[in-house]
């Protein structure tokens, strides 16, 4: 699939735009803070429903003004498809930005807009994703399957939802303002949202390893093996069946009851899952050298794009920012090989010189001045 | 700047605490009543002022009712063995309105959920326990909404109904999930009913 058009309305420091875009690569360059960033954020939110910058939704209103609107035109095999999301701000209240979907015109949930524009974002932020802490990695791994699977993004949702009834029943009793009794129903439903979760994360994550394992055997040379490892928070997964995972979740959860009630938060489950990057015999997250975190890193990027693709049998559209200046030229090489047979890719970089030639050769440039676009 | 009257900030309050009803909404309708004649603003607020004498909640039900019992609790051609629990007056209505139900009701005013701090005593759950004891119901069908929290109600419930030996069944699927019943087409809401299941 590739991105047709894009149009900003309000949208952080753009007032308004209209951009046209080729399925080839395209470059956005330009000085720093005029709006590259804000550009790939408008089709990421588009593609995922939220900003991967920012939880607060209202910040992507610009300044002074009520309401954004991005809207994407998205050609597939499924045809020519239009995306729109428009975020609301009440000035008077502080009450949070309100967000609605249309796809084609017709009103859709947030769930239900995924899948129709398949995103890969690489930027800077992902440097981390190896070193920093498995919420970065369970990111990564819901956004990817999400898209694939929107049934996943729906009970992502429905988890998260119990999660916050069951933590706050959990408080109330330790406040003594709810009895106990009540703490059986969600601990039951949290445990069969949380069970269909991790059977899945621990299916994707079994196809996804080998293809992440042949690019960064790549990368390294032929020298490293990557691994990754599934560790599920309070249950054992192997071969076990959904109901057989809900069992323990359910079990470990009465198991942990007076200390779940003492803190009021839940302690197992699906939102305290890791996801280990292994090098070797070695954990990446703390034993990995600068350079072969990289690597690692970009091969997570590579396979999701890879299994992006092959799953859907379309090419999703890969998001860089700024990602070029952060990566030597062997990687940089890599990356650029991986856009040879054809997904659309939208590239920012402050400074031209930061990229290859042979992209530049290739590709249509814009470039990005105080909230506008020039050819 | 210039005080408002008190008068005028008495209404913008008394609006702004209705729900769903912000400062801003609550500023603007205070003065669309301002600039309303004297007689729709009077016609608003004997409304107001008779809904609350004459109408209350039915003892037995808790459905909205005009004396001590409801119109569906006096009725004589109800069957009084099957009890339809709910969470709104206005589910009573929608179920009313398929014409398909016959029995009584209950209603809860509401639906479990922690974060806006029910829990069960918040209900009429202990009014249904002990309604069940004193009368003679054969089935209670548990129709809360299709969503979360409605389910987590039916889960309870049918839980608490065991020990007294009634039988409880609940609307069968087909409504929409995550959805209230409510907002529900009527052809939808006579299927669930036809087809519900024990629970
Ligand atoms: N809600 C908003 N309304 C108006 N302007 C905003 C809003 N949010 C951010 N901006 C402005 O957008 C600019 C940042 O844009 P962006 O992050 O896209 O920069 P960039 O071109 O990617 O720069 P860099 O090369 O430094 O990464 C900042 O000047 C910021 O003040
Ligand atoms: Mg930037
Ligand atoms: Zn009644």
């Amino acid at each position: 699939m590739f991105l047709a058009n894009v149009s900003l309305f309000d949208f952080r420091n753009y007032a308004e735009l209209e951009l046209a875009l080729e399925r080839s690569a395209t470059i956005f360059f330009g000085g720093n803070a005029q709006g590259k960033t804000n550009l790939l954020e408008a089709v990421a939110l588009t593609a995922l429903t939220r900003s991967p910058r920012t939880q607060q939704a209202g910040e992507l209103v610009r300044f002074g003004q009520p309401t954004a609107r991005v809207t994407c035109g998205v050609q597939s095999d499924a045809g020519l498809k239009e995306l729109e999301v428009r975020i609301s701000v009440s000035p008077s209240t502080t009450s949070r930005a309100s967000r609605r979907f249309t796809l084609n015109g017709i009103p859709k949930r947030s769930t239900d807009m995924m899948g129709s524009l398949r995103v890969v974002l690489f930027w800077p932020d992902d440097l981390q994703l190896v070193k920093g802490p498995g919420e970065g990695r369970r990111r990564f791994l819901n956004t990817l399957v999400s898209q694939i699977d929107p049934e996943h993004a729906r009970q992502l949702t429905r988890y998260g939802h119990l999660l916050e009834q069951r933590n706050a029943l959990l408080r109330a009793i330790r406040e003594g303002r709810q009895p106990m009794e009540g703490l059986d129903y969600w601990t039951n439903a949290l445990a069969d949202s949380g069970a269909a979760i991790m059977v899945e994360r621990q299916r994707r994550l079994l196809e996804l390893q080998p293809i992440a394992a042949a690019f960064h055997r790549e990368l390294s040379d032929d020298r490293e093996r990557l691994d990754l490892r599934y560790r599920p928070a309070g249950v054992r997964i192997g071969e076990a069946p959904q109901e057989l995972v809900s069992e323990q979740l359910k079990v470990a959860m009465r198991d942990a009851r007076d200390e779940e009630i003492g803190r009021g938060q839940t302690a197992v489950g699906p939102q305290r899952d890791d996801i280990e990057v292994w090098l070797d015999d070695h954990e990446a997250r703390l034993f990995a050298s600068q350079g072969q975190q990289r690597s690692a890193v970009l091969s997570l990027k590579l396979a999701e794009l890879h299994y992006l693709a092959e799953v859907t049998g379309e090419q999703p559209v890969l998001l860089l920012d700024d990602v070029m200046s952060e990566l030597d030229p062997a990687r940089r090489e890599r990356l650029l090989a991986a856009l040879q047979p054809g997904p659309q890719a939208l590239i920012t970089a402050a400074d031209l010189n930061d990229l290859p030639k042979s992209i530049l050769e290739r590709a249509a440039v814009f470039r990005v001045d105080q909230g506008a676009i020039h050819a | 700047m210039a005080d408002v009257p008190a008068a005028l900030t008495r209404v913008m309050e008394e609006l702004g605490r209705l729900p769903g009803i912000g400062p801003k909404t609550a500023q603007r309708l205070s003065f669309y009543i301002l600039r309303t004649p004297r007689e729709s603003v009077d016609r608003l607020a004997s409304a107001l002022v008779e809904v609350k004498a004459r109408i209350r909640f039915c003892d037995e039900c808790f459905f909205i009712a005009e004396a001590p019992r409801c119109a569906i609790c006096l009725s004589t051609r109800r069957d009084r063995a099957v009890l339809c629990v709910v969470e709104e007056p206005l589910d009573v209505l929608a179920i009313e309105r398929t014409g398909e139900y016959h029995g009584l009701y209950h209603v809860l005013h509401g639906a479990l959920s922690p974060i806006d701090g029910v829990g069960p005593a918040e209900l009429k759950i202990a009014e249904l326990v002990a309604r069940l004891r004193r009368e003679p119901v054969s089935e209670v069908i548990l129709a809360t909404d299709p969503d979360m929290e409605g389910e987590a109600t039916a889960a309870y419930l049918a839980e608490q109904l065991a020990p007294l030996g009634v039988k409880t069944t609940r609307l069968a699927h087909g409504l929409p999930v995550g959805g209230e019943l409510e907002y529900a087409d009527e052809l939808t809401l006579a299927r669930a009913f036809s087809g519900r299941r024990a629970f």
